[in-house]
Protein backbone atom coordinates (compact mmCIF):
# COMPACT_ATOMS: atom_id res chain seq x y z
CA UNK A 1 0.00 0.00 0.00
CA UNK A 2 1.73 3.27 -0.54
CA UNK A 3 1.09 6.73 0.65
CA UNK A 4 -1.55 7.56 -1.43
CA UNK A 5 -3.54 4.30 -0.33
CA UNK A 6 -2.70 5.38 3.33
CA UNK A 7 -4.33 8.85 2.91
CA UNK A 8 -7.23 7.55 0.99
CA UNK A 9 -8.14 4.87 4.18
CA UNK A 10 -7.76 8.07 6.28
CA UNK A 11 -10.39 9.47 5.00
CA UNK A 12 -12.48 6.92 4.59
CA UNK A 13 -13.04 7.13 8.49
CA UNK A 14 -14.40 9.61 10.17
CA UNK A 15 -11.93 11.07 12.30
CA UNK A 16 -13.43 13.02 15.21
CA UNK A 17 -15.65 9.90 16.25
CA UNK A 18 -14.59 8.77 19.55
CA UNK A 19 -14.41 5.17 18.79
CA UNK A 20 -12.11 5.74 15.36
CA UNK A 21 -9.34 7.73 17.89
CA UNK A 22 -9.46 5.05 20.71
CA UNK A 23 -9.33 1.87 18.07
CA UNK A 24 -6.62 4.11 16.55
CA UNK A 25 -5.50 4.43 20.09
CA UNK A 26 -5.49 0.73 20.66
CA UNK A 27 -4.18 -0.34 16.70
CA UNK A 28 -0.74 1.56 18.53
CA UNK A 29 -0.31 0.51 21.20
CA UNK A 30 -0.28 -3.29 19.69
CA UNK A 31 2.18 -2.08 17.07
CA UNK A 32 4.31 -0.91 19.53
CA UNK A 33 4.10 -3.91 21.78
CA UNK A 34 5.10 -6.26 18.68
CA UNK A 35 7.81 -3.93 17.44
CA UNK A 36 9.27 -4.11 21.04
CA UNK A 37 8.73 -7.68 21.24
CA UNK A 38 10.48 -8.36 17.86
CA UNK A 39 13.43 -6.22 19.08
CA UNK A 40 13.94 -7.36 22.28
CA UNK A 41 14.25 -10.97 20.94
CA UNK A 42 16.40 -10.08 18.33
CA UNK A 43 18.96 -8.01 20.59
CA UNK A 44 18.77 -10.97 23.11
CA UNK A 45 19.37 -13.49 20.33
CA UNK A 46 22.61 -11.05 19.51
CA UNK A 47 23.59 -11.50 22.82
CA UNK A 48 22.53 -7.79 24.29
CA UNK A 49 21.97 -8.08 28.17
CA UNK A 50 19.30 -7.12 30.07
CA UNK A 51 20.67 -4.37 31.09
CA UNK A 52 21.88 -3.45 27.92
CA UNK A 53 17.98 -3.85 26.73
CA UNK A 54 16.57 -1.45 29.31
CA UNK A 55 19.00 0.80 29.34
CA UNK A 56 18.43 1.42 25.27
CA UNK A 57 14.29 1.04 25.90
CA UNK A 58 14.67 3.47 28.95
CA UNK A 59 12.91 1.87 31.45
CA UNK A 60 14.59 -0.37 33.95
CA UNK A 61 15.80 -3.62 33.80
CA UNK A 62 12.83 -5.27 35.78
CA UNK A 63 10.65 -4.31 33.71
CA UNK A 64 12.10 -5.29 30.78
CA UNK A 65 12.61 -8.68 32.46
CA UNK A 66 9.19 -9.15 33.84
CA UNK A 67 7.42 -8.33 30.27
CA UNK A 68 10.04 -10.30 27.91
CA UNK A 69 11.68 -13.26 29.86
CA UNK A 70 10.57 -16.07 28.04
CA UNK B 1 0.23 -18.82 21.22
CA UNK B 2 0.46 -17.03 23.69
CA UNK B 3 -2.58 -14.81 25.35
CA UNK B 4 -0.72 -12.51 26.80
CA UNK B 5 2.61 -10.90 26.95
CA UNK B 6 2.94 -12.02 30.51
CA UNK B 7 4.82 -14.84 32.10
CA UNK B 8 2.14 -17.82 33.19
CA UNK B 9 3.29 -17.11 36.92
CA UNK B 10 0.59 -13.84 36.59
CA UNK B 11 -2.50 -15.55 34.56
CA UNK B 12 -5.24 -16.49 36.78
CA UNK B 13 -5.43 -20.00 38.17
CA UNK B 14 -8.59 -20.41 36.07
CA UNK B 15 -7.22 -19.43 33.10
CA UNK B 16 -4.17 -22.09 33.83
CA UNK B 17 -6.59 -25.05 34.93
CA UNK B 18 -8.66 -24.54 31.67
CA UNK B 19 -6.16 -23.99 29.29
CA UNK B 20 -6.66 -26.48 26.58
CA UNK B 21 -10.03 -24.55 26.04
CA UNK B 22 -9.29 -21.11 25.99
CA UNK B 23 -6.01 -21.66 23.76
CA UNK B 24 -8.64 -23.13 21.42
CA UNK B 25 -11.07 -19.86 22.17
CA UNK B 26 -8.19 -17.67 21.73
CA UNK B 27 -7.34 -19.37 18.09
CA UNK B 28 -10.32 -19.09 17.09
CA UNK B 29 -10.92 -15.43 17.92
CA UNK B 30 -7.91 -15.39 15.50
CA UNK B 31 -8.82 -17.00 12.70
CA UNK B 32 -12.28 -15.21 12.99
CA UNK B 33 -10.08 -11.82 13.05
CA UNK B 34 -11.44 -10.39 16.72
CA UNK B 35 -9.43 -8.07 18.65
CA UNK B 36 -10.28 -10.43 21.49
CA UNK B 37 -11.33 -13.78 22.87
CA UNK B 38 -14.90 -13.78 24.42
CA UNK B 39 -17.39 -16.27 25.28
CA UNK B 40 -18.53 -16.67 21.79
CA UNK B 41 -15.25 -17.88 20.62
CA UNK B 42 -15.20 -20.53 23.30
CA UNK B 43 -19.05 -21.54 22.91
CA UNK B 44 -17.42 -22.48 18.94
CA UNK B 45 -14.70 -24.56 20.61
CA UNK B 46 -17.41 -26.65 22.56
CA UNK B 47 -19.59 -26.71 20.09
CA UNK B 48 -16.99 -29.23 18.11
CA UNK B 49 -16.84 -31.48 21.26
CA UNK B 50 -20.19 -31.42 22.43
CA UNK B 51 -23.45 -32.52 20.70
CA UNK B 52 -26.52 -31.07 20.14
CA UNK B 53 -24.39 -27.77 19.60
CA UNK B 54 -24.10 -26.83 15.22
CA UNK B 55 -20.23 -25.50 15.00
CA UNK B 56 -21.53 -24.37 11.42
CA UNK B 57 -24.54 -22.47 12.90
CA UNK B 58 -23.41 -21.06 15.76
CA UNK B 59 -20.18 -19.64 13.87
CA UNK B 60 -22.26 -17.73 11.49
CA UNK B 61 -24.02 -16.65 14.28
CA UNK B 62 -20.39 -15.45 15.90
CA UNK B 63 -19.19 -13.75 12.36
CA UNK B 64 -22.34 -11.83 12.00
CA UNK B 65 -21.92 -10.07 15.54
CA UNK B 66 -18.99 -8.39 15.30
CA UNK B 67 -16.81 -6.95 12.15
CA UNK B 68 -13.29 -8.20 11.93
CA UNK B 69 -11.23 -6.44 14.78
CA UNK B 70 -7.39 -7.24 13.90
CA UNK B 71 -5.79 -6.02 16.33
CA UNK B 72 -3.44 -3.98 14.25
CA UNK B 73 -6.44 -1.46 12.30
CA UNK B 74 -4.67 -0.13 9.30
CA UNK B 75 -7.88 2.17 9.13
CA UNK B 76 -7.75 3.17 12.16
CA UNK B 77 -3.73 3.56 11.68
CA UNK B 78 -4.13 5.57 8.70
CA UNK B 79 -6.40 7.96 11.06
CA UNK B 80 -2.84 8.85 12.66
CA UNK B 81 -0.73 9.20 9.46
CA UNK B 82 0.69 5.83 9.76
CA UNK B 83 0.62 3.30 6.94
CA UNK B 84 0.31 -0.19 7.91
CA UNK B 85 1.80 -1.99 4.86
CA UNK B 86 4.75 0.65 5.00
CA UNK B 87 5.99 0.06 9.00
CA UNK B 88 4.97 -3.96 7.48
CA UNK B 89 7.20 -3.92 4.79
CA UNK B 90 10.03 -2.34 6.91
CA UNK B 91 9.85 -4.57 9.84
CA UNK B 92 9.40 -7.70 7.44
CA UNK B 93 13.12 -6.82 5.99
CA UNK B 94 15.03 -6.97 9.02
CA UNK B 95 12.84 -9.87 10.74
CA UNK B 96 11.22 -11.96 8.04
CA UNK B 97 8.14 -12.39 6.67
CA UNK B 98 5.22 -12.23 8.12
CA UNK B 99 6.97 -11.36 11.67
CA UNK B 100 4.84 -8.53 12.33
CA UNK B 101 1.44 -9.91 11.97
CA UNK B 102 3.01 -13.10 14.72
CA UNK B 103 4.27 -10.69 16.46
CA UNK B 104 1.05 -8.91 17.44
CA UNK B 105 -1.31 -12.18 17.93
CA UNK B 106 0.03 -12.61 21.50
CA UNK B 107 -1.76 -9.45 22.78
CA UNK B 108 -5.12 -10.48 22.17
CA UNK B 109 -7.21 -9.75 25.86
CA UNK B 110 -9.96 -11.76 27.19
CA UNK B 111 -13.22 -10.38 27.66
CA UNK B 112 -14.35 -9.78 31.34
CA UNK B 113 -17.11 -12.20 30.71
CA UNK B 114 -15.34 -15.24 30.03
CA UNK B 115 -12.80 -14.75 32.53
CA UNK B 116 -16.02 -14.66 34.83
CA UNK B 117 -17.32 -17.82 32.70
CA UNK B 118 -13.70 -19.68 33.56
CA UNK B 119 -13.92 -19.03 37.39
CA UNK B 120 -17.04 -20.71 37.40
CA UNK B 121 -16.24 -23.35 35.34
CA UNK B 122 -12.92 -24.18 37.39
CA UNK B 123 -15.23 -24.02 40.54
CA UNK B 124 -18.10 -26.51 38.82
CA UNK B 125 -15.03 -29.10 38.20
CA UNK B 126 -13.86 -29.07 41.86
CA UNK B 127 -10.99 -30.66 42.09
CA UNK B 128 -10.79 -32.75 38.87
CA UNK B 129 -9.79 -31.16 34.85
CA UNK B 130 -12.24 -28.74 33.27
CA UNK B 131 -14.49 -30.42 30.99
CA UNK B 132 -16.41 -28.99 28.14
CA UNK B 133 -19.62 -29.63 30.24
CA UNK B 134 -18.36 -27.38 32.89
CA UNK B 135 -17.61 -24.66 30.70
CA UNK B 136 -20.51 -25.09 28.70
CA UNK B 137 -22.51 -24.91 31.85
CA UNK B 138 -20.61 -22.41 32.82
CA UNK B 139 -21.26 -20.06 30.20
CA UNK B 140 -25.09 -20.74 30.40
CA UNK B 141 -24.64 -19.03 33.90
CA UNK B 142 -23.13 -16.03 32.66
CA UNK B 143 -24.27 -12.87 31.84
CA UNK B 144 -22.69 -13.24 28.35
CA UNK B 145 -23.05 -13.42 24.22
CA UNK B 146 -22.88 -17.47 24.12
CA UNK B 147 -25.57 -17.90 26.89
CA UNK B 148 -27.57 -15.40 24.63
CA UNK B 149 -26.66 -17.71 21.48
CA UNK B 150 -27.58 -20.69 23.81
CA UNK B 151 -30.84 -19.62 24.91
CA UNK B 152 -31.87 -18.58 21.48
CA UNK B 153 -31.33 -22.17 20.32
CA UNK B 154 -32.81 -23.85 23.00
CA UNK B 155 -35.93 -21.92 22.45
Amino acid sequence: MGQSDAARLATEVSHDDPATGLRAVASLRALLDSIERLQVERARALGWSWQEIAEALGVSKQAVHQKHRP
Amino acid sequence: MRLSPHRTPERPPAVRRAEPFVLAAGQTAQRLGHGYVGTEHMLLVLAEVLPGLSVAEIEAEVVALAEPRPALDARALATLGIDLEEVRRRIEQTFGAGALDRAAQPCLPMAPELKRALALAVARAGEGPVRAEDMVDALRSTDCVAARILSARAA
